[in-house]
């Protein structure tokens, strides 16, 4: 595992709207104040019984030592559901604002920027503002329903992201396959959270092989995508896959200077709480064997901090 | 084990742009004709040992930039028929350096208006085959 003692996936929540109007505008104030607008979040966090201590926190029983820790608006991923590009742009700056007060309270807390998806230009925007006033970390890009991440759209954000020389964070924000306009599965429409998240990772899959295929890599040699909360044991059959068809339709992506394994290791990280457990000495599935050497686990441990 | 030149055919046995698949000594080797130019090479592919000569013969696309499209090395590549790995029949690397395995391939000469071919093969079957001469080209 890699990552040097960083939980890169602490969920930052807030209550409701209410709690960011001391950073947004009067006028949407009143706005959001007459609307049933909610910012939503139920994807789960584990209870977190030290989050103001950096000496440890409790994920599945057992104490991790995180040097340092990044803040994940999980509330925001939901964005690629909302149709209010306005909307969004005033709660990201908002949010962001709010991340970094609540940051500048612990010591190495760092926050992951959230940015207005639905418009990448405002998006550029917000992260040029922020990226030098504030600890981040990273940004989050919530993958829209009809537009993979490999698509030139979010080309303006990776750009800026790879100038600002952090990550893109893509984390689940409950709506996979539930509400219209956000990810797709596999499955088709879901009716149960039990059944989302059996099969969510499908959105990982298809944005992951979506970037290696377009060539995203290629373009932006520098970026790093970090898939958290996804888990990782689908990955190695994935990739195995994703590497036949590369031999067997190599002629369709020629700008392919590598295989996909070499960008897996290079520029894709995973997030999850199941690297703990890699850590602690257990003994690695097939699975895990697979991928020895490449090292693309992070911690992500999904523990809960409200802000 | 000798390596000896066989005399495969006329040139006009060899379609310009197009395949032609003959038997040395047992083996199954594909003669490859690119308008004046002639290349042979293994009938089974590294990758699972599908028929070579049943692929595709032609062009391929080169790497370059994220959305480009390179036209190149026409008549230099052979596309297996059941998954599609390319070879480039001059050199038996893959395309594009899909895989490290190499297609084996076989020096080919024209002299008098015959196509030869140089492969290495047991004593027994060499004199069996009649080959025009012994190591060196005829």
């Amino acid at each position: 595992m890699t990552g040097g003692g960083v939980d890169y996936d602490v969920h930052f929540t807030v209550d409701s709207v209410a709690d960011l109007f001391p950073y947004i505008p009067e006028a949407w104030q009143y706005r959001f104040s007459i609307s049933d607008f909610q910012l939503v979040w139920d994807g789960g966090s584990l209870v977190d019984d030290a989050a103001s201590s950096r000496a440890s926190i409790r994920a599945g029983g057992t104490p991790v030592a995180a040097e340092e820790r990044l803040l994940v608006p999980v509330q925001m991923a939901r964005m690629s559901v909302w149709s209010d590009h306005a909307m969004a742009a005033v709660l990201c700056s908002a949010m962001n604002d709010h991340m970094a007060t609540t940051a500048s309270r612990y010591d190495g807390m760092r926050m992951c920027a959230t940015v207005d998806i639905l418009d990448p230009a405002e998006a550029v925007r917000e992260l040029e503002r922020v990226g030098g006033r504030y600890p981040i970390g990273a940004v989050l890009v919530p993958p829209r329903g009809t537009i993979l991440l490999g698509d030139p759209y979010y080309h303006p954000v990776f750009e800026a992201a790879v100038d600002l020389g952090v990550p893109i964070i893509v984390h689940p924000s409950g709506a996979e396959g539930a509400y219209f306009g956000g990810p797709t599965l596999g499955v088709g429409p879901v009716r149960s959270s039990y059944l989302r998240g059996t099969v969510q990772y499908q959105v990982a899959e298809s944005n992951l092989f979506d970037l290696v295929f377009s060539g995203t890599f290629e373009r932006y040699r520098q970026l790093c995508i970090i898939f958290a909360h996804w888990g990782y044991r689908w990955v190695p059959p994935a990739f195995w896959r994703m590497e036949s068809e590369w031999r067997a339709f190599r002629l369709e992506a020629p700008w392919l200077t590598r295989s996909p394994w070499e960008y897996l290791a290079g520029n894709v990280r995973l997030a999850c709480a199941e690297a703990l457990h890699t850590e602690q000495g257990v003994e690695p599935s097939p699975y895990e064997r697979v991928w020895e050497g490449l090292d693309p686990l992070l911690l992500g441990t999904g523990v809960g901090l409200e802000g | 084990m000798s390596t000896t030149w066989h005399r495969v055919g006329d040139i006009s046995r060899f379609p310009k742009n197009g395949l032609v698949r003959v038997t040395l000594g047992g083996r199954n080797v594909v003669v490859a004709r690119h308008e004046d130019r002639f290349y042979a090479f293994t009938d089974t592919c590294p990758h699972q040992s599908a028929p070579l000569g049943c692929g595709d013969y032609g062009p391929t696309v080169l790497p370059g930039g994220p959305d480009e499209f390179q036209y190149g090395l026409p008549g230099r590549v052979i596309r297996c028929p059941w998954h599609k790995w390319e070879w480039d029949v001059s050199t038996g690397r893959s395309i594009g350096g899909t895989t490290k395995k190499r297609l084996p391939t076989y020096p080919v000469e024209v002299r008098s208006g015959s196509v030869y071919i140089k492969v290495r093969m047991a004593p027994e079957a060499a004199r069996a085959m009649n080959p025009v001469d012994s190591g060196e080209a005829p």
